[in-house]
Formats: structure tokens, sequence, C-alpha cells
């Protein structure tokens, strides 16, 4: 439907296609592979990289997106997807397919080079006698009778293949495609063999996990994943990438992790994205976004719904992996593992509380959102170390309060209101405090849940609530570490007036920074006990 | 992660068993709605991005 519609709207434009054949030729190129292919033909078509080809060209012929390139050559890479099939059934063709970069990618097959800096942007493409050629300027690469190796010319888009307890999977190890990355087209970026060793080394022992951890989850991992692309590793920092968009189903973007088990809990992450991402193209789980925005556990910014439910699914998946490592794991890892399974589950916890009492649901939404909770209270039944739950307690709260302090802005007239309660020695007024979100960024500190997973991994040990940063004394109002600190020593002890750092610690500090500047002396702990009571907007 | 029943049915039309040729003889008003949906969420694409370890992604 949408190739039907790209080729609409090329159709309207007469330089759609450029030096290439025309729209007209498009059409009879692909419904003659078709005809005599169709196997074929679905295989490229349903590869996700060209899903993400696809969405991205509409978007430049709609202008939602600009081209990087002549938009010719991004509509013309039709052209190349048609060579690719009719290279993979062996059917006859004569075609031309632009050249990006002075390269042809052919999808599911490979890349053909013209070997230097080339200035040709369009190559002449043939199947002749069983035998298939690009042709460039100036040098004809003949594709190898077997394109799953590499060649003159020639870089074959990669296979890796694992087996364990009777689950096959295979999957590209994709470092070529010009659409392996999330929109905008990227150069080919070669993995060296011994990277592609170290990769399919983790992959099997990431698949032996999933299959002997989680059967059946595995077997939807088999179906539904069909191409990681390797993102460039970052040496100074401790921390791995992943991404997929909702326009390449079946397809994620990874950096190569430390361990197979970090792979195996982001490859099914990442799935999971990829299955809701996949239901939301053909059922409406919610209605249109209506600007309200979320807190998320996982992240520094407020979340539209859809965003909240996307992250909700994935922690999910991954709560319950961590959970079946955790439950069968017995050696030096078994802490660490426990924690991971707690803070995934309090994550997830948080953010389905918002989800399933959301008017935006559709009523299938609902069914899927109540799949999602029942799930989550099987995992909430597992009981786990005191100090394991308080660790992941720790860390959720941290976050949360951070957050609220970032993000969360009490409105002028209710601080000013409040602080004049306050100095007058009144109970706080029953008027509702007015505030609304604002979007801080990033944070740039460092987060607990960090600071707990390296001591756990040192000496095993769950760290402490420094309470001494509070009763060492105020410094800034703008030191959210400060003020994070308080709410978790005072709530860690349940300490008077813990309920109101915990729950609106942004108010807390605008009414205590306002007295300050009336010219009083007030306690931020006496400010949080005096507010105790208090409902908020 | 349990199946749904098998209750749940796509508004989305099914092409499966339609050419790009037919296809391309129909009366586009007859996936006209389908396509409009699909083409709402092309046109406002979403990313799922990560960094750090699980727990600490932005999803």
């Amino acid at each position: 439907m949408l190739l039907f519609h790209l080729l609409g709207l090329c159709g309207q434009r007469p330089d759609a296609f450029g030096p290439l054949p025309g729209t007209e030729q498009a059409w009879k190129a692909l419904t003659a592979v078709q005809q005599r292919a169709a196997a074929d033909l679905d295989v490229v078509l349903m590869h996700p990289q060209v899903g993400t080809w696809l969405a991205g060209t509409l978007r430049m012929l709609k202008d939602v997106a600009r081209p990087r390139a002549p938009l010719w050559s991004e509509t013309g890479w039709l052209y190349a997807l048609i060579f690719a099939a009719a290279v993979r059934a062996g059917l006859p063709i004569r075609t031309r397919v632009p050249v990006r970069d002075g390269a042809v990618l052919l999808p599911t097959l490979g890349l053909v080079s013209a070997g230097h800096d080339s200035s040709c942007d369009v190559a002449e493409a043939e199947v002749r006698g069983g035998r298939a050629t690009v042709t460039f300027e100036d040098r004809q690469v003949v594709l190898p009778a077997d394109p799953s190796r590499d060649g003159p010319g020639w870089w074959a888009l990669r296979r890796m293949e694992a087996q364990a307890g009777g689950e096959r999977i295979e999957v590209w190890l994709d470092d070529i495609d010009p659409y392996r990355d999330l929109a905008d087209a990227i150069t080919p970026d070669r993995l060296t063999p011994d990277s592609v060793a170290r990769w399919s080394a983790l992959f099997g022992e990431a698949w032996q996990i999933l299959c002997e951890r989680w059967p059946a989850y595995a077997r939807c991992v088999a179906a539904g994943l069909k191409s990681i692309s390797p993102l460039p590793i970052d040496p100074e920092a401790n921390v791995i990438r992943s991404a997929s968009t909702a326009d390449a189903f079946g397809a994620v973007l990874l950096e190569q992790p430390v361990d197979s088990s970090m792979l195996a809990v982001t490859v099914v992450h990442e799935m999971q994205h990829v299955l809701l991402g996949g239901l939301l193209r053909m059922i409406p789980l919610h209605t249109a976004d209506d600007g309200r925005r979320f807190y998320a556990p996982w992240r520094d910014d407020p979340r539209p719904l859809s965003g909240l439910h996307q992250g909700a699914y994935a922690f999910l998946g991954m709560s319950e992996l961590w959970r079946r490592l955790y439950e069968s794991s017995t050696g030096p890892d078994t802490r660490s593992l426990g924690f991971e399974f707690a803070y995934a589950r309090r994550q997830t916890g948080m953010a389905m509380r918002v989800l399933s009492r959301s008017p935006a649901l559709t009523g299938i939404g609902h069914r899927f959102v109540e799949g999602m909770v029942d799930h989550l209270r099987v995992m909430n039944a597992v009981r786990l170390p005191v100090e394991l739950e308080r660790a992941a307690w720790l860390a959720v709260a941290s976050h949360r309060t951070v957050w609220r302090l970032r993000n969360v802005t009490v409105e002028p007239e209710s601080v000013a209101r409040l602080t004049g309660d306050w100095l007058a020695g009144r109970a706080p007024g029953s008027e509702p405090v007015r505030a609304r979100l604002t979007d801080a960024g990033t944070y740039p500190g460092v987060h607990r849940a960090t600071v707990i997973r390296q001591q756990i991994a040192r000496d095993a040990t769950v760290p402490t609530v420094d309470c001494t940063a509070w009763a060492a004394g105020y410094t800034d109002p703008g030191d959210h570490h400060w003020w994070s600190e308080l709410a978790l020593g005072l709530a860690d002890r349940r300490l008077p007036g813990w309920h109101a750092m915990l729950r609106d610690p942004s108010l807390v500090r605008e009414v205590f920074v306002a007295a300050r500047a009336a010219g009083a002396n007030p306690d931020p702990v006496g400010v949080a006990v005096w507010l105790g009571g208090l409902g908020s907007a | 992660m349990d199946d749904l029943s098998g209750d749940v049915q796509s508004d989305l039309i099914d092409l499966t068993e339609i050419s790009m040729d037919d296809l391309r003889q129909c009366d586009p008003r007859i996936f006209a709605e389908s396509l409009d949906r699909i083409l709402q969420q092309i046109e406002k694409p979403r990313f799922n991005l990560g960094t750090g370890p699980p727990g600490q992604r932005i999803d």
C-alpha cells in the first residue's frame, strides 16, 4: 500500500526518478518481477531496511523530511530493490540503479562498490545468462555466484546463526545498508572479521540464555527479529546504546554489549518495542496525543502516553527476563541480577499505574494493558531479599524526586500564597496547588541506580542513603542532588516530612526559597513537615 | 507473554492476495482509509532510543 502510494506520488512529479527510468517503467518492472518471482520480491519488500527507505522517502516526497542526496536517488532505490529480487530469482533483467558514495546496496544481498571515490551516480544493472553484473563508469562488478560471500567489489550482507535447545535463529548482521539507521541514509561501516566473530559468539551465547531461560519468548524472537545493525562503540562511555524504529519491523540497532546476558536483555527490550510498534501499525491502542505528558521512570523528560506505553511494555519484557535470570542464578552475580529485577519491576509498576488508568486507551488498548497488568501481578508475587527491594526503592525514589525537581514548576501564585501562610504561622491553605510540567532535558548528574549497581558489583552490598548532605547545610536551590538526598534520607527512615518531600519536592523547595527570600530562616525539613497534609493540584 | 485471544482484528485492509498490478486497477477509495491511517504514523515517526545498561534507558 505504501509502495503503491509512493509510485502514485512519483507519477505526479516528472523529475521523480531523475536520470533513471520513469514511473511507468518502475510500475512495469515491479509488476513483472512480482509476476515471475513473487516470493523473492516478498523477501526483499519485507526486509526491515526497505521499510526505513520507504517511510523516509515518502516523508521526503511529502516535504516532511529533507533528502540529503537528490530526491531521485532516494526514490530510485526502488530499482535497486527490484534488481535485488531479480538477482535472487535469477530472473533476466536490465535496469539502471542509483549509486550513492560509489556503491549500490542490494537489499538482502550486499553492497556493490565501484572501488574508489566515484562520481558516477547511476550504474547499469543486469542479470543475463545466470550472471548478475553492476557496471559503473569504469568498472564492472560481477556478483559472486554465492552472494553470501565477499568478492571483488562485493560486500555480502552478513548473517548470524545460532541454535540452542532445539530453537534456531538467523539474523542479518548489517553493517552496510544505508537504511540500517533510524531514518537518514548512512555510509557503510564494515566490521572487521574479529568484530564479526565477537558478535557471533555473543549472539550465540545470548541465544542460549534466551532459549534456556525463556523458551516461549525465544520462539517469538526467532520469528520476529530479522536484523541487527551494530552501532559504533564509544570506548569512553560506560553505556550501551540500542534503538529501533516502527518503520523497520524486525530490525534493531545495538552497540556491542559487554556480555551475553546484557545482549539477551537488550534483545528482549528492543523486541518488545518491535512487537508493540508492529501492533500499533495495525490496531490503535490509544486515542490521539492530547498533549499531556507523564513521568516515565527511565526517562529524564516528560513523555506522551504512547511513549510511556512503549517503555512500560519494553520494561515488562525486560523485568521478566531479569526475573528468570535471577531465579536461576547461583553465582556471584545473583545479587546484581536480583537488583536489576527488583528495579525494573518497580519501574514497570510505576508506569503501569498511570497507563492502566488512562482515559486515552481504546477498548482494545484497555485489554492489552490489562494483560500487562496481569503479567506484572505475577512478577510482583516474587519475593526478594529486603535489601534488594530497598535498593530498588532507593533507585526509583531518587529518580522520581530528581525528575520532579527538574520538570515540575509550581506556579508563582501558589508559592506566594503558601509562603504567606508559612510566614504568618498559619496552616497551609486548602486551595489546590497549581504546577506545570517543563522539560529540563537530560539529567547531567549520575543517577542513583548507577551508584547502586557499581557498589553491588564491587562488594555485593547495598548502599545506604547519605543523610549527612542535608545535615551539612543547604547551599544552592538548584542542587537537585541535595534536595533528593534530603527526601530519601527522610523517607528511608520515615522521619517527619518525608511524605511531602517525596510527593512534592518542588513545592517544598519553592516555599523554602521564597521564605528565605522574605528574610526568614526556615528549616527545609520544617517546611516539609508543615506541607505534610496538603493536597496538590 | 501470553497471547491475546484470537478475536482481535485490525481495521486495515488486507492486501495479501492482491498483486501490484491488481492494486493499480482498484478504486483507490477502497484502501484510502487504511492508507491514511498508516501515513499518519509514517509522518510522525517514532524511534525507540536507549542509552545505558537496561534500566537506564530513555525509551
